[in-house]
C-alpha cells in the first residue's frame, strides 16, 4: 500500500480511465444524473466522492508554455475518500454499485459491465496521491455520522432537561445516552 | 483541462455549479500543467509536507477543508485499443479539495493565508500568476477548474467545525455515558454538569 494515500486511517483514491469513443454524452448523462439517487450513500465507508469528466488539458498563450499538450482521449475521474484500506472498499463499491457500473465505467475503454473486475479495472488506473489531507482522518463515516447525530441529541436534552431534579435527570440521561 | 461549455464550474454570478455541491460540502476540482522541474520538485515537496506536521497546521487552523489532494500525474494508464497510447510531454498535477463555506471565501483565504503554500504547490505550474493579489489567483483557478459530474458527501449537512466539534464531544460524554447508570443521582448531576461546561465549545 502507498501510504501517500492515507491519512489516519482514510485513504485517498483517484482512478483516471478513458472513455470509449462516442461515448461521452451519454456517459456525463449518466454521472449528472446521479444526484438523484446518490447511489454512494450505498457504498458506507464513503465521505466524500466524485465523478469528473475531463475532455483536455487547458492552454493560455500568457502561460508561455513551450508546447502545447492535449489529451489523447477524453477521462473519467473518479476520486473518494474513504474508510480503511482499497481493495476490500473497491469490493464493496463494485457490490453496491452493481447496476450503476456498465452505465459509467462500461463506457471506458477496457470497463467492466459488472462488479466482477471492476475493483482491477480501478486499480489499473490508480493515481497516486502526491500529498492526502484529511482533517480528521482518525474518524470513520459511522463515527462522524454517530457524534453528529449524538450532538444534536445532547443539546436538545441539555434545553430539556434544565431545571430537572438529580434522580430524574440521571433516568432521563441512561435512557437517551445508553451506554 | 477543459469542460463542456453546459458543465461550466463558475456561474457567472461566481459561485459553483450545484453539481460541485452537496449540502454544506463543495468540491473543487484542478487540473495544470507542470514545468519540466515540478517533475522532481513536487514529489520532494510532497514527502516533506506529509513528514512535516507544521507545515498543515495553518489548513488545520483555518478549519474549512474536510479533505484535500494533490498528485502528479505523468502518465496515462493505458487499457488496450481504441485507447492511444500516450506518453506525456509534461507532469499535470490534479488538485481536490473538499470543503465548506462559499468558493470566493475559500480562494481567498488560500491566496492570502496559504501564501508562501500556494507558491510551493503550484510555482511549478504553467500560468501560475502567484497567490497575490488575489483577482488573477482566482482567475487561473477558474480557467483550470473542471466541473464536476457528480459530488457527494456522506453527512451533507455538517460544517468540518460541526464534525470536529461532534467528534471532540463523543470524546469528552463518552465516559459519562459509562458511568451514568451506576452513579448515585446527585454525583451524576455534578459529572453531568462538569461535562456540559468542558463540552460547551462543542455544542
Amino acid at each position: 500500500m502507498n501510504s501517500s494515500n492515507v491519512s489516519g486511517q482514510a485513504y485517498g483514491f483517484l482512478a483516471i480511465t478513458p472513455i470509449k469513443p462516442g461515448e461521452q454524452d451519454a456517459l456525463r448523462a449518466t454521472i449528472e444524473g446521479l444526484g438523484a439517487t446518490r447511489p454512494l450513500r450505498r457504498v458506507k465507508r464513503t465521505h466524500m466522492a466524485r465523478l469528473v469528466i475531463v475532455e483536455d488539458f487547458n492552454h493560455k498563450p500568457h502561460y508561455k508554455q513551450r508546447r502545447e499538450e492535449h489529451l489523447a482521449i477524453p477521462m473519467l475521474c473518479f476520486s473518494s475518500n474513504f474508510d480503511g484500506e482499497l481493495d476490500s472498499y473497491l469490493d464493496d463499491l463494485g457490490a453496491q454499485l452493481a447496476g450503476e457500473i456498465p452505465e459509467i465505467w462500461g463506457r471506458c475503454i477496457g470497463g467492466p459491465q459488472d462488479a466482477k473486475g471492476l475493483k482491477a479495472y480501478l486499480k489499473h488506473n490508480q493515481i497516486d496521491c502526491g500529498f492526502f489531507y484529511a482533517a480528521y482522518g482518525q474518524a470513520t463515516v459511522a463515527k462522524v455520522k454517530a457524534s453528529l447525530d449524538q450532538r444534536e441529541r445532547l443539546m436538545a436534552f441539555a434545553t430539556r432537561a434544565q431545571g430537572m431534579e438529580p434522580e430524574e435527570l440521571q433516568e432521563a440521561f441512561v435512557k437517551e445516552f445508553p451506554s | 483541462m477543459s469542460t463542456a461549455p453546459s458543465a461550466g464550474p463558475i456561474t457567472a454570478t461566481g459561485t459553483p455549479s450545484e453539481r460541485n455541491i452537496d449540502g454544506q460540502a463543495i468540491a473543487i476540482t484542478v487540473f495544470s500543467t507542470v514545468k519540466w522541474w515540478g517533475r522532481a520538485f513536487l514529489p520532494v515537496l510532497f514527502n516533506v509536507t506529509k513528514r512535516t506536521p507544521k507545515l498543515t497546521t495553518t489548513i488545520v487552523q483555518l478549519s474549512f477543508i474536510h479533505f484535500a489532494r494533490w498528485s502528479l500525474v505523468t502518465k496515462i494508464p493505458y487499457n488496450g485499443a481504441p485507447q492511444p497510447k500516450q506518453r506525456l510531454r509534461y507532469p499535470h498535477m490534479y488538485f481536490e479539495s473538499n470543503f465548506n463555506g462559499g468558493w470566493e471565501e475559500y480562494i481567498d483565504a488560500f491566496s492570502h493565508i496559504l501564501t508562501s503554500g500556494m507558491a510551493a504547490f503550484w510555482g511549478s505550474s504553467y500560468g501560475f500568476p502567484k497567490a497575490l493579489p488575489v483577482g488573477p489567483f482566482k482567475a487561473y483557478i477558474k480557467e483550470n477548474e473542471i466541473a464536476n459530474s457528480h459530488y457527494y458527501s456522506a453527512y451533507p449537512e455538517a460544517t468540518i467545525t460541526m464534525v470536529k466539534a461532534a467528534l471532540d464531544l463523543d470524546d469528552k460524554l463518552a465516559p459519562l455515558r459509562r458511568s451514568a447508570k451506576g452513579m448515585q443521582p446527585d454525583a451524576f448531576a455534578r459529572a453531568y454538569e462538569k461535562m456540559l461546561t468542558d463540552a460547551q465549545r462543542s455544542l
